[in-house]
């Protein structure tokens, strides 16, 4: 391990230290900050580079600490909970938690790099607070409006996240409510276990 | 230290990257339609200066040498002339009249009236020409800003179009559940937004061809812009009372200057007509002088002896060039000029308001429609972004995400229309109100 890695981690463990005591605007500062570290895959071959993949290991670890991945797993598959057995819900979960893991937070990662975000608005939510990004790329002329909905555990983690006022939440249980009706709780997980193997295949995964 | 040198010079050379105020003082300064107007001007100044001429001193000279042969004797003698060799010499003779109007009864008082109103109606036709040339130039600004800022989009839209074609080419050949049908819409997708890519694409370069046009810059010039996408419009729209706009109009268009000075223009044309047959009142001189030495100088005054004399004097005078029936044409030419621009006048009464009721009415309807506009894109953007997420997550077909895509380049482009059209809208405002561009475009 090279000094800057060993300095970039012991950066991330210092933030660890100061999260419980950030408010969600800080919080939220941070994330961004914390996003834009994720390594892209190597445009030629589409997978991460070892480097890369031993840089993100880090970074992800850091991601996990802003979002409640298991409250926003739970919720999302509440309302369908009771077409589950134990096994299929456990499994849910873990498929589920890897695919935001390794799909979203690369994602978001290029967007913050790209888009130059700046926080817009933080307001009361509910007994939540949430914070407004604003970020736009110019490079396909393509503005968000995000909103981090943070809520209050051991340390601010975000429930939740909107895009343009609609719920991620929400969408996912509707999404997931769809299909569980139409191809019951196997049909869903055979949906996301085939996209987390395709993403494993294309990018090298696990990280 | 050459290299150096050479890096300099290139960046010393590189024009000024302009805005729209940048464009338009360059057009004002440059444009040939501009400087048309300017020496319509000149033109009308230099008449001026003509007709001013008429009370001015006027001088006329002659004056030649010639050979003359050897005469003797004079008129009451016998005369005696020799065309030998050495019988001639000089014949030398100056001719000068002083002619000095000072009065015309009017006529000249009139035609300097009719010269100075019209040179005051090309002055106002300048202030004209200029906004009209401001209003071309904002017209073909937005244009290109509007092709300029439809690209990005595209672009992004045909990659992604691009790549989807890759992966779903291989499942095709690999039987996994897509269909020709599939392929072919989106092939067709992907033809669509090359259609759009390359309307865009001429859209810039024409309308920066036009706009070099206007500016008066030669297509080979260099032209550099701040602004490269069309700016989002305020939240509020600033709206000022018709009434305002219309009073404004009333003032400060310079349609009504040049109606006012062409009346005047005409009714003084007319009067100078009018006066045509007056007489002109003159100081006037004459100055004779003749000199050859080879003729003998007869000094008997009844004898008229060009050769030989100097002659001179002063006198109050008349000029009179009788033509009444010229006269009267020309004053009936001009009476019917006069009634024209009334005709005109009319016209620019009602002409004058509808212009600025239609571009004030125009303005609210493309800022409603921008911001009609503004909402269909943020739902195609949260129909990408879901769409997207869903993808993510294994839930949704890329299809959903495609068919969102293309359903926000065109939201974009409604709204990039929008924009483009308000903006021109608000140009053309203040066209309509005579917004003083020199002013407003030229000055820091």
């Amino acid at each position: 391990m090279n000094l800057l890695s060993t300095v970039f981690i012991m950066s991330l463990v210092c933030n660890a230290a100061t999260a419980s005591t950030q408010d969600p605007k800080a919080r939220t500062e941070s994330l961004i900050k914390t996003l834009a570290q994720i390594e892209k895959a190597d445009s030629a071959t589409g997978a991460y580079t070892q480097p890369a993949r031993e840089h993100n290991r880090a970074v992800f670890k850091d991601v996990d600490t802003y979002f409640d991945l298991k409250g926003f797993s739970a919720s999302a598959i509440a309302p369908h909970k009771a077409k589950f057995n134990t096994k299929q819900l456990q499994s849910f979960h873990e498929t589920f938690m890897q695919l935001l893991r390794i799909v979203a937070y690369p994602k978001s990662g290029a967007f913050m790099k790209d888009a130059k975000p700046t926080i817009k608005n933080v307001e009361p939510q509910n007994k939540n607070v949430a914070v407004m990004v604003r970020g736009y790329s110019a490079a396909d002329d393509f503005e968000s409006h995000t909103t981090f909905v943070w809520s209050k555990q051991k340390m601010w983690r975000i429930a939740d996240v909107q895009f343009d006022g609609a719920s991620l939440l929400q969408d996912y249980r509707n999404q997931f409510g769809r299909i569980v009706e139409k191809e019951g709780a196997d049909g869903l997980l055979k949906k996301l276990q085939d996209r987390l193997a395709k993403e494993k295949a294309s990018k090298g995964m696990p990280l | 230290m050459t290299t150096f040198i050479l890096a300099l010079l290139i960046l010393t050379s590189q024009p000024e990257p302009l805005d729209l105020k940048g464009c338009i003082a360059v057009a004002l300064r440059e444009s040939g339609t501009v400087q048309q107007a300017r020496a319509r001007i000149e033109i009308y100044k230099a008449r001026l200066k003509q007709v001013e001429s008429v009370y001015y001193p006027k001088i006329q000279t002659l004056f030649y040498v010639a050979p003359m042969f050897t005469v003797r004797g004079d008129a009451t003698t016998n005369i005696e002339r020799k065309f030998g060799p050495g019988d001639w010499g000089p014949y030398t003779r100056l001719e000068a009249q002083f002619a000095w109007p000072f009065y015309s009864f009017g006529r000249v008082e009139a035609g300097k009236d009719a010269a100075t109103h019209r040179m005051n109606v090309e002055r106002a036709r300048l202030q004209a020409t200029e906004q009209s040339v401001a209003l071309e130039v904002s017209r073909l600004y937005f244009l290109r800003l509007f092709a300029q800022s439809m690209v990005p989009a595209i672009t992004h839209a045909r990659d992604i179009i691009d790549k989807a074609i890759e992966t779903a080419e291989h499942m095709h050949a690999k039987g996994q559940g897509v269909t020709t049908v599939d392929l072919a819409k989106l092939q067709y997708g992907k033809n669509e937004l090359a259609r759009h890519l390359r309307t865009a694409e001429r859209g810039i370069l024409v309308a920066e061809a036009a706009l070099k046009h206007t500016m008066g810059l030669l297509p080979e010039d260099p032209l550099q812009f701040t602004e490269n996408k069309l700016n989002p419009l305020p939240e509020i729209l600033e709206a000022r009372p018709l009434v305002t706009l219309l009073e404004e109009a009333a003032s400060q268009r310079p349609e009504w200057a040049q109606l006012e000075q062409g009346k005047k223009a005409a009714i003084a044309w007319s009067l100078a007509e009018k006066r045509a047959n007056f007489p002109v009142l003159f100081f006037g001189g004459q100055l004779q002088l003749g000199w050859a030495p080879t003729r003998d100088d007869t000094t008997n005054p009844y004898q008229f002896d060009p050769f030989n004399q100097i002659f001179g004097g002063v006198a109050l005078g008349f000029m009179w060039g009788l033509d009444p029936a010229l006269a009267k044409a020309k004053s009936l030419e001009a009476d019917a000029n006069a009634v024209e621009v009334d005709g005109l006048k009319r016209f620019a009464d009602t002409g004058i308001p509808v212009q600025v009721i239609k571009a004030a009415s125009d303005r609210e309807q493309h800022f409603a429609a921008a911001t009609d506009s503004h909402e269909s894109v943020r739902y195609t953007r949260q129909w990408v972004t879901f769409a997207s997420t869903a993808y993510d997550s294994g839930t949704a077909d890329a299809r959903d995400v495609l068919e969102g895509i293309v359903a926000h380049v065109q939201s974009k482009r409604t709204l990039y229309e929008s924009i483009r059209d308000f903006n021109i809208a608000e140009a053309e405002l203040a066209y309509a109100v005579g917004h003083d561009v020199q002013e407003n475009n030229t000055k820091p």
